[in-house]
């Protein structure tokens, strides 16, 4: 009788086969599961380079805005002021005088207001309401402009790049309504929301289409703000109805 | 290979295509060797490109040595053994050359219990006697090599900063070619003995994946030679 026709050498056979495909296909799952953490970590990787690369480059760019700030500053305004000074006290022709020192002060003023708007005073001790106030301020003459702040100050100091971030995306957003929007009307309405600070900014402008492929430069540098601050954001809008952007972002006091 | 020569005697006609297409077997080995030979600065440098083509050299040679023996002594099983034994060590060194910085005594223990038990085979079984040939020799070895190389690719793919396709494909096809061997010759008493259809199927898949374990062999390593890179070696 040849040996395969013996029962018991099928059936070790038949076991041998059945362990070895039971090992071969553990160590299928094994190696998917292996090259999946693999290909997850390599993901996660790019995603912190290009999260530290946006880091740096905003940071990069307040120092940049810091600086010509403070150049607009302490150069050209202190120069322009002296020279306001001197036309003061020269004493000539008085109506020539008061139009020249007119324009002059027009200028200062001018140059100072660009300065805060590159990099607000004191931002530090100033709270987030304080700074959003100053940017809505100027507006109020021109528009209806609504503020509700419903963060306790007191208990929630929100640090300084915090802060910046959301003065700047607040800043795009204004410009956006006033400029491209002919809006009359803006709120600004600010919450603690589950860990999150909510930050909703409503216009009466013409709109604009929420799910347009191209995105303009304000829409993609809020986008890169919000990014920057482990934040979601929105836009609810109409054509002629109105834009409403609600952005949730990560509470800078509750990181680990 | 070769022992296709002798076992497969299904038909006339079919064995007659089926050694017609086994010439297939020494003829991709030969070109190999021929295409890979002439690199005498990679032989000298590198430790797998080295034993792989001192491992299609044996395989040449046990080719040519087992179409000898089928013609003259009409059997050849005694090969068998010896390519199983050729195998498990040349693999086993490959892998052990292969390894990163991973501790080798496991691959040691079981490729050294495989070596003990082919041996053991070698001077117990009586090759000569067709019916009762059952040797597990072939299985063991090709089980071996595919566990040496499953914890080799493990290790690569879960160490390697960057995988590298050619080195990964390197390993896999030892891992397919080893893990086909291990259910197709499992069965060897059936295959030498049963002249039926089936068995000359599993001989020509058999002769099929060796084919593509050779052509693989020798496509990754050329390649890899000619993109100038530090070969497969981990270290050297």
């Amino acid at each position: 009788m040849e040996e395969w026709q013996k029962p018991e050498t099928i059936a070790l056979w038949i076991s041998i086969i059945a362990l070895f495909l039971i090992i071969l296909l553990s160590f299928i799952a094994l190696l998917s599961r292996a090259m999946l953490k693999r290909t997850i970590a390599i993901k996660e990787a790019e995603v912190g380079y290009q999260k530290d690369l946006l880091k740096n480059t905003i940071a990069t760019q307040e120092k940049e805005r810091e600086r010509i700030a403070a150049d607009l500053h302490d150069s050209l305004i202190g120069k322009l002021t002296a020279l306001n000074m001197q036309l003061q006290m020269s004493g000539q022709d008085l109506n020539l005088n008061f139009n020249a020192t007119e324009s002059l002060q027009n200028s200062i003023d001018l140059a100072r207001r660009i300065s805060h708007n590159l990099s607000p005073p004191l931002i530090e001790f100033s709270s987030l309401k304080e700074l959003i106030l100053q940017e809505l301020t100027p507006w109020k003459l021109k528009a209806k402009v609504r503020l509700r702040y419903e963060i306790d100050e007191l208990s929630t100091n929100f640090n300084p790049e915090f802060k910046i971030q959301v003065v700047r995306i607040l800043q795009e957003l204004i410009t956006n309504a006033f400029k491209h929007g002919n809006s009359s009307e803006i709120e600004v309405y600010c919450k603690l929301f589950s860990g999150h600070v909510a930050v909703i900014f409503t216009d009466n402008g013409t709109g604009m289409n929420p799910d347009k492929k191209t995105k303009g430069l304000g829409i993609t540098n809020v986008e890169t703000r919000v990014s920057y601050l482990s934040g979601n954001y929105k836009i609810k809008s109409q054509l002629n109805q109105g834009t409403r952007f609600i952005f949730l972002l990560a509470n800078p006091n509750l990181k680990p | 290979m070769n022992h296709f020569f002798i076992i497969v005697q299904i038909s006339k006609s079919v064995a007659e295509t089926f050694r017609t297409l086994s010439i297939l077997s020494p003829a991709i080995l030969a070109i190999g060797l021929v295409l890979m030979l002439p690199d005498l600065k990679r032989i000298k440098r590198d430790k797998v490109y080295r034993t792989t083509i001192v491992y299609l050299a044996f395989s040449l040679c046990i080719d040519l040595m087992s179409r000898f023996m089928g013609y003259f002594q009409n059997n050849n099983q005694l090969l068998w053994l010896c390519l199983s034994l050729l195998e498990i060590i040349i693999f086993c060194y490959i892998f052990y050359t292969l390894r990163k910085k991973e501790k080798y005594h496991f691959e040691f223990i079981i490729s050294l219990c495989a070596i003990v038990y082919i041996v053991y085979e070698l001077f117990t079984i009586n090759p000569i006697e067709v019916k009762t040939f059952q040797t597990y020799s072939k299985t063991i070895s090709s089980f071996v090599i595919v566990l040496i190389a499953m914890r080799n690719i493990y290790h690569y793919v879960i160490t390697e900063k960057e995988i590298i396709s050619n080195q990964l494909w390197f390993r896999l096809n030892i891992l397919i070619y080893f893990s086909m061997n291990v259910v197709l010759l499992l069965p060897i008493n059936f295959l030498v003995n049963h002249e039926s259809t089936s068995a000359f199927w599993i001989w020509f898949a058999y002769l099929f994946f060796t084919l593509i374990f050779y052509l693989g062999l020798i496509v990754l390593l050329w390649k890899n030679g000619k993109s100038q890179k530090q070969l497969l070696s981990g270290s050297q």
